[in-house]
């Protein structure tokens, strides 16, 4: 199994989804930001995540790639962290949070 | 006790309109002096934080502007009389609403037409209320009155919205029929009618960005009963009549009960930013002006702006309060302004309470323009908008925009307060859509303690002559874009100060301010940044405040209930402090005063939100009631 080879990175990954589907919600829904700009941007920003983990946990790429990955990650981590502290989307941060801290997990096991 | 309370309350109501029990909500700003002032203490800075929504409901008048219809902007103050929450809507209809349930009694379309006659959106503020100073049985002793875009007044009964038979037309008021110089528009009713004894006063609105020559400002008393025209107040002297127009009223009225005496906030001639037709002085324009309300003779008239190139509109209705300054009793009105400026006056004369003075101000360089050698200026109270000069170009704007902001403003013209419009470009501060707009102050009559909000906005004007602008000009919006002035040798175009790919705006923040004033010394108690900003979605911090639109209510247990600012949130301020006790977000700006009444024994506090596209483009037909938990 893919998923117990890769705890930190699939912990990451389902809290990105998680993160993904609140943010549609957000998006459509919540009063205040519902079809803004930085909504969207946020949306794009845990869909991108959740895609660079499912690839990340799911299938085999060479050692430059997954590193390459896993910058972008970082990256988005932060932007898309930002993003929903601005946009005073709290469950989406907090999401966010639990991902980055299964991430660094994911670097250090 | 609740019920022994209203009980007691309902025994004593007179049969009059100006005695209406002071935990109702009766007009625009609360009452007729505009106070905004509810002796309502159930509510406190204790429990406030345990407020929680009685009911919600959108009322379906709303358009987004992208189909057929243009967008609403809506800035209602609620109605609370007659045990009935009333509202207008922007398509022009009264809703009737149980106060405790949020369901509707009954509701009066006037079918008017939906066209952005006058303005850039389907505009309304609301309903008026009257009750009969002699009660007689007969159908619309209560009455119910909205205005529409297309300037006619719809009177129903109170009770059930069936039309008034007895008012002018079958119910139905055509106001137009006044509109005899230089009729480019109709008299737009935005603001609701002032009720008051058996009188309504009718201002209207309309656009003075447009043409020179225009409609010239009146003030309409008509029978409440019977809409039969009384008195008509006039702002533009006769013999230039015709070669200009406006200083109209479009905002809401404050009436002295005691003394029968109507005040009423002038705003500026047309067209908005070039004077050149009207050099000769028009002493009533862009004034606040007092006069009798059974005759509308002009008791008293203080001008604000000398020649008003700016569209400094007095923009909202006066507060009256009874101060004591140096031991002395003294009747009192504060007047809010665009320019930043709180003029504190003697309600009965008309003079200044503390210091006035005429300063110099810079001479104008457009065509056939003659700026005012002089304008007034208060420094007592402390201007809310801090200091009379702009507050410099802000560094992280700067930054984001590569320079930008410095750059453009070495461009532009900019000599201080009054900087005249010019070809070169000026940079106005405050900016039209700055300083304080039409929710006005809110006063504790008891201690004379006054609270406002204000905004800090920079805009940019640049006049095009004719040729130039014809070439020029491209769409406008609300308070910006490209306006013809035609008949004028100058089309103008007003922008924010901001940014051009982010729109940060190009000035330090805060872009807003919470004030409060002891109006018996004119000392500034506290400023606190007011609301936060919204771009994309994103939220910049408090501290930066926020641009605001409407105005605050308080109640007697200090507490301020405020709307206002471009983040969508009401919010509970602590009236001693400034602190924000409790918020709530809507779904866009409150544009209008909250009201603030006690129905069935409870304390409600309820908001419009509406929105206006001077703060951003959302716009809602939502209405919320907050009250204690039961």
């Amino acid at each position: 199994m893919r998923i117990t080879r890769y705890p930190g990175l699939s912990a990451f990954t389902l809290s990105a989804l998680l993160a993904l589907a609140v943010m549609l919600w957000n998006y459509v829904a919540d009063v205040g930001i519902a079809g803004t700009g930085g909504a969207a941007l946020a949306l794009f920003g845990t869909f991108a995540l959740t895609a660079a983990g499912i690839l990340l946990v799911m299938t085999r790429l060479p050692g430059w790639a997954r590193v390459t990955f896993k910058v972008l990650i970082a990256l988005g981590l932060i932007g898309t962290s930002l993003a929903a502290f601005f946009l005073h989307a709290w469950i989406v941060l907090a999401l966010l949070i639990v991902a980055t801290v299964a991430f660094v997990i994911s670097l250090i096991l | 006790m609740p019920l022994l309370r209203t009980l007691l309350l309902t025994a004593a109501l007179p049969l009059s309109a100006a005695a209406q029990t002071s935990t109702d909500w009766t007009g625009f700003h609360g009452n007729l002096a505009a106070q905004k002032f509810s002796p309502l203490t159930q509510i406190t800075p204790e429990n406030v934080t345990s407020l929680e929504r009685a009911w919600e409901l959108h009322t379906g008048d709303l358009s987004l502007g992208d189909g057929d219809l243009p967008k609403t902007i809506w800035s209602a103050t609620p109605i609370y009389a007659n045990e009935t929450l009333y509202l207008g809507t922007p398509f022009y209809r009264i809703l009737a609403i149980d106060p405790s349930t949020g369901e509707e009694k009954w509701s009066f379309d006037t079918d008017s037409t939906l066209e952005a006659l006058t303005q850039p959106g389907l505009k309304n503020r609301g309903v008026t209320y009257w009750e009969a100073e002699e009660q007689t049985g007969r159908i619309c002793d209560k009455a119910v009155y909205i205005g529409t875009m297309d300037a006619r007044l719809f009177a129903v009964d109170a009770n059930n919205g069936v039309p008034c038979e007895e008012f002018a037309d079958g119910g139905q008021l055509d106001v137009n029929q006044w509109n005899t110089t230089n009729d480019k528009w109709p008299l737009s009713l935005l603001q609701p009618p002032t009720a008051y004894g058996d009188q309504l006063f009718v201002g209207w609105a309309g656009k003075d960005w447009e043409y020179a020559e225009a409609p010239a400002g009146t003030v309409f008393s008509i029978d409440a009963r019977t809409g039969e025209l009384q008195w008509t107040v006039e702002f533009i002297p006769s013999e230039i009549r015709a070669k200009t127009g406006t200083a109209n009223i479009w905002t809401a009225m404050t009436v002295d009960e005691e003394r029968g005496i109507l005040y009423l906030p002038v705003s500026s001639p047309s067209p908005n930013y070039w004077g050149g037709n009207r050099t000769q002085d028009i002493p009533l324009a862009t004034s606040v002006t007092a006069v009798d309300t059974e005759t509308g003779e002009i008791i008293w008239s203080r001008q604000l702006v000398h020649h008003d190139i700016w569209d400094y509109d007095t923009n909202a209705a006066p507060t009256l309060v009874d101060l004591t300054v140096e031991g002395e009793k003294v009747p009192a009105l504060v007047q809010t302004s665009k320019q930043g400026m709180l003029y504190v006056l003697n309600r009965e004369t008309g003079e200044p309470i503390f210091d006035w003075e005429e300063r110099v101000v810079p001479a104008s360089t457009a065509m056939g323009e003659k700026a005012s050698p002089t304008q007034p200026f208060v420094t007592t109270p402390e201007p809310p908008n801090a200091s009379m000069e702009w507050p410099g170009v802000w560094g992280f704007a700067d930054l984001m925009s590569f320079g930008y902001c410095s750059r453009k403003a070495a461009e532009l013209d900019y000599q201080g307060l009054f900087t005249p419009p010019s070809e070169q470009g000026s940079l106005i501060w405050p900016g039209t859509a700055g300083g304080m707009q039409w929710g006005g102050g809110a006063v504790n009559p008891e201690t004379g303690i006054y609270y406002v909000n204000t905004s800090h906005v920079v805009q940019i004007l640049e006049l095009f002559p004719r040729e130039e602008y014809d070439k020029a000009a491209g769409g406008s919006a609300n308070e910006s874009g490209f306006y013809p002035q035609t008949g004028s040798p100058y089309g103008f175009e007003l922008t924010q100060f901001v940014t051009p790919t982010l729109g940060i705006p190009c000035w330090k923040p805060p872009f807003g301010a919470l004030l409060a004033y002891d109006m018996n010394t004119g000392e500034k108690l506290w400023e606190e940044p007011f609301g936060a900003v919204q771009q994309w979605g994103f939220y910049m911090p408090e501290s930066w405040g926020s641009p605001t639109i409407g105005g605050p209510a308080l109640t007697a247990s200090g507490l301020l209930f405020i709307g206002a600012s471009m983040d969508d949130r009401v919010r509970a301020i602590d009236a001693e402090t400034g602190k924000v006790l409790w918020s709530d977000l809507l779904e866009a700006p409150v544009v209008a005063n909250p009201a603030v009444f006690e129905h069935e024994g409870e304390q409600y506090v309820v908001f419009v939100s509406g929105g206006n596209t001077i703060l951003k483009p959302e716009v809602s037909d939502q209405v919320v009631a907050y009250r204690l938990p039961r």
